[in-house]
């Protein structure tokens, strides 16, 4: 339709080019008339006509005015056939996808009151399956009969928990079916989860025929008044399909194991009953389409019943007695075994710490293996034998430990000591003693063992610092003595030697010999101090030269035969120092002599102990 | 849109061992054995075809044979959309049958759409019914199809012609 307004001109006589005269005047007196005439003939429908053009021309009153009809023609139209809704759908599909792709939210939560409850139901549902199917596996887990069931599963194939749930189960509802009354043709159906099942289609067709079967047997022998529905069917031992009718729609539920009767009248009865109200016109004009009957899902769904043993109050679930014996048991021994092995293991380590105590010992690798203890180790031949500990001072049988241990000396205080003792065995009267390692000996040994002791000492593992200082040579301290003991005589005021002193010289020079060779080997250096004396006749003065000079010929008279005068002191001491106390004639003469003194220095001390050279 | 979801409830009708079931067998693969066949009197099968792009579910009542002893039950037929008649045409009393049987349908249901197969078409030379019959009935306004289970003659072309009359009636 255009949208230039339309317009309605009058019908305009054709006028004649006329000249104007009388003529002219009476023309016009004709044209009012014909006006009037016009008016008067034409004018309501002028009134009209001009109310249609103003509503046909006026898009608000069109608007206003279509408004009123379009819920209503769109109506009408829906019920003709599908036109309106193959030419609305299009629209409408790109409108809720750019209304979707704008803002997803006004879309979201319009269906979410709808969206919600159904998710709910689903997750509850998908919950309830898995605690169910978990709470039965494990409460027939540890029986005999969950054993051969276990069997039963593996040699069928199945899933343990199927297996439970098949022999628990009282009852289960396994599929529904909404028929259609008249033709049979299914127009839903619903299965449990994991139910198999065959074609639905066929399956409702086959069980309408079979009612229908049942019923014509019925009518046709005696039983004309009862049993009009045919209302169960009993497939094998434990399925069973139950027939619940509607005037248009049957609901035929296929029920495995013993259901109460009391669910027809609280569940499937309801079910087909709403359906048949809810889709009464759908089912009345049924001509093949299935479609709309999916509307009945819910109605089928719910009536999806199941019911296992003991799934009615989980807390009566009893553990029987024999299961809890074995679990005493299985306890009893677990404590026992952890007893036995905490024991051995505290006894182990108890071994193990004796062994860490003893001197000379070493642990290098313990452990358990093939259910045996082994310890491998150093020990010093002195220490302890691990051995025999373990056999007399520990409960472990020694058949249950694979001992390994490589010989060594040890460094141990202790058994450094004891292989002091073992190697230098000291003679009697000699102590040794270690200290941070430093070996002491202390006593009198006989030259050869003092040299022997001095050489091997610091050999001993452990023994870093080898002391003899307290210890003395007894050949080397006689030697000493026996010098010390004798004196050289002289003649009177003359520093020449009385008769048969010479011999005397020459033996004496002999022990000092002997003496300068025994001292290094034990550990000595030997200084000598030959003091002069007189008798107490005559002056002092001469006396203290006569002194000296016996002392210095006594010198001269030893080193004459090379030994060195360096280890020699000599000292002039007078009448001072009488070598015997002068009561008599012979002591005089013994006093007019030279005696020794000896000196057997440690030589790292020599140098504080030495008198310093003259 | 989501395409409509049909179902439609067709019956084989016929005398007894006319070659109704193997028929069925050429055109469905059945889930039942045929145990149920007679025990019940019926055997249900599906097969889908598609007419003018629809999908089409055809629920194959197959009723059990028409004979001396054993009527066939017109309570089957309720709810039907159409049925094929199925005679033997190596045994002329088995056209009576047909027409009897569609009489009874006519009275007992209601005119449905049909086709009338004629069975056993592998054994022309055997053939009772010859082609002044096929005439008449064809004179009444029957769709006649010759077929034969053997070979799948005329088979898919019998229920798809059913098919076809009962959606686009």
């Amino acid at each position: 339709m255009s949208d230039s307004p339309l317009r309605i001109v009058p019908n305009q006589p054709d006028e004649p080019d006329q000249p104007e005269d009388a003529a002219s005047t009476e023309a016009a007196v004709s044209r009012d008339e014909m006006a009037e005439l016009r008016r008067l003939l034409v004018e309501p429908e002028q009134v009209q006509l001009n109310n249609i053009l103003e509503r046909l021309n006026n898009p608000r009153v069109r608007t206003r005015e279509m408004s009123r009809l379009l819920s209503e023609a769109v109506k009408l139209r829906a019920s003709q056939d599908d036109s309106l809704t193959e030419a609305l759908a299009p629209t409408i599909v790109t409108s809720f996808h750019s209304s979707v792709k704008k803002d997803p939210r006004p879309v979201a939560e319009a269906i979410s009151p709808l969206m919600g409850p159904a998710i709910r139901r689903a997750i509850s549902a998908a919950l309830n399956s898995m605690v169910q199917t978990f709470d039965q596996a494990l409460k027939h887990s540890f029986s005999w009969q969950g054993l051969k069931w276990r069997i039963e599963a593996l040699s069928a194939g199945q899933s343990f928990a199927e297996v439970v749930m098949l022999h628990t189960l009282l009852y289960r509802v396994e599929q529904v079916f909404l028929i259609h009354k008249q033709s049979g043709v299914k127009l839903n159906h619903v299965a449990a989860p994991s139910i198999k099942t065959q074609d639905s289609d066929i399956v409702s067709g086959m069980l309408t025929a079979i009612q229908e079967a049942i019923r014509s047997f019925s009518f046709d022998s005696f039983d004309q008044t009862q049993n009009e529905h045919s209302d169960m069917l009993r497939l094998s031992d434990d399925l069973e399909v139950w027939f619940e009718t509607a005037p248009q729609a049957v609901l035929a539920v296929v029920v495995r194991g013993k259901a109460p009767e009391s669910l027809r009248s609280e569940f499937f009865a309801p079910a087909i009953e709403a359906i048949q109200y809810e889709q009464r016109e759908a089912l009345e004009s049924f001509d093949g389409d299935t479609t709309p009957f999916e509307l009945s899902r819910p109605h089928l769904e719910s009536c999806l019943l199941s019911k296992y043993e003991g799934q009615t109050d989980p807390s009566k679930f009893k553990i029987p007695l024999y299961v809890k014996l074995l679990a005493a048991l299985l306890l009893a021994a677990i404590a026992a075994w952890a007893f036995f092995t905490w024991r051995e293991n505290r006894r182990w380590e108890n071994y193990l710490n004796t062994l860490r105590a003893q001197p000379g010992v070493i642990i290098a690798d313990q452990g358990k293996r093939d259910g045996k203890f082994f310890i491998t180790g150093f020990r010093d031949p002195l220490a302890a034998d691990p051995a025999t500990i373990l056999k007399e001072q520990t409960p472990i049988n020694p058949n249950d430990v694979v001992s390994n241990w490589q010989l060594q000396k040890s460094s141990h205080p202790q058994l450094a000591l004891a292989n002091a003792r073992s190697l230098l065995e000291p003679p009697p009267g000699v102590e040794l003693k270690l200290d941070q390692g430093k070996l002491s000996a202390e006593g009198e040994a006989p030259h050869q063992w003092v040299a022997d002791a001095r050489k091997w000492a610091r050999a001993i593992p452990g023994v870093i610092e080898f002391d003899d200082a307290k210890l003395i040579d007894k050949d080397l301290d006689e030697l000493r003595r026996q010098v010390e003991r004798q004196v050289v005589r002289f003649v009177v005021s003359t520093d020449q030697l009385a008769a048969g002193q010479n011999q005397v010289v020459s033996a004496l020079t002999d022990q000092i010999q002997q003496l300068i060779a025994l001292a290094p080997p034990a550990g000595r250096a030997v200084r000598i101090e030959i003091v002069g004396h007189t008798d107490t006749e005559g002056d002092e003065n001469t006396n203290q030269r006569l002194s000296d000079e016996r002392a210095a010929r006594i010198l001269s008279m030893i080193t004459v035969s090379g030994v060195s005068k360096d280890i020699f002191f000599i000292r002039g001491a007078a009448s001072k120092e009488p070598v015997r106390p002068e009561t008599s004639r012979s002591d005089k003469e013994y006093n007019r002599s030279v005696s020794f003194k000896i000196s057997l220095l440690n030589p790292s001390k020599s140098a504080q102990q030495l008198p310093k050279k003259n | 849109m989501t395409q409509k979801q049909i179902q439609k409830k067709i019956c084989l009708l016929g005398a007894f061992a006319v070659g109704k079931t193997s028929l069925v067998a050429r055109f469905v693969k059945s889930i039942y054995s045929d145990q149920y066949i007679t025990t019940v009197g019926v055997k249900v099968d599906k097969k889908t075809i598609n007419i003018d792009g629809q999908e089409i579910n055809l629920i194959v009542w197959d009723v059990a044979g028409e004979d001396d002893l054993q009527k066939v039950r017109m309570n089957y037929l309720s709810g039907a959309s159409g049925y094929l008649l199925v005679a033997d045409g190596t045994r002329r009393d088995t056209l009576e049958t047909a027409r009897m049987l569609r009489d009874r349908v006519n009275e007992e249901v209601g005119a449905l759409p049909f086709i009338f197969l004629i069975n056993k078409a592998d054994l022309a030379s055997e053939w009772e019914i010859d082609d002044q019959a096929v005439a008449e009935c064809e004179a009444h306004g029957w769709t006649v199809i010759k077929t034969s289970a053997k070979t799948g003659e005329g088979v898919e072309e019998a229920f798809t012609k059913l098919a076809e009359k009962i959606y686009r009636k």
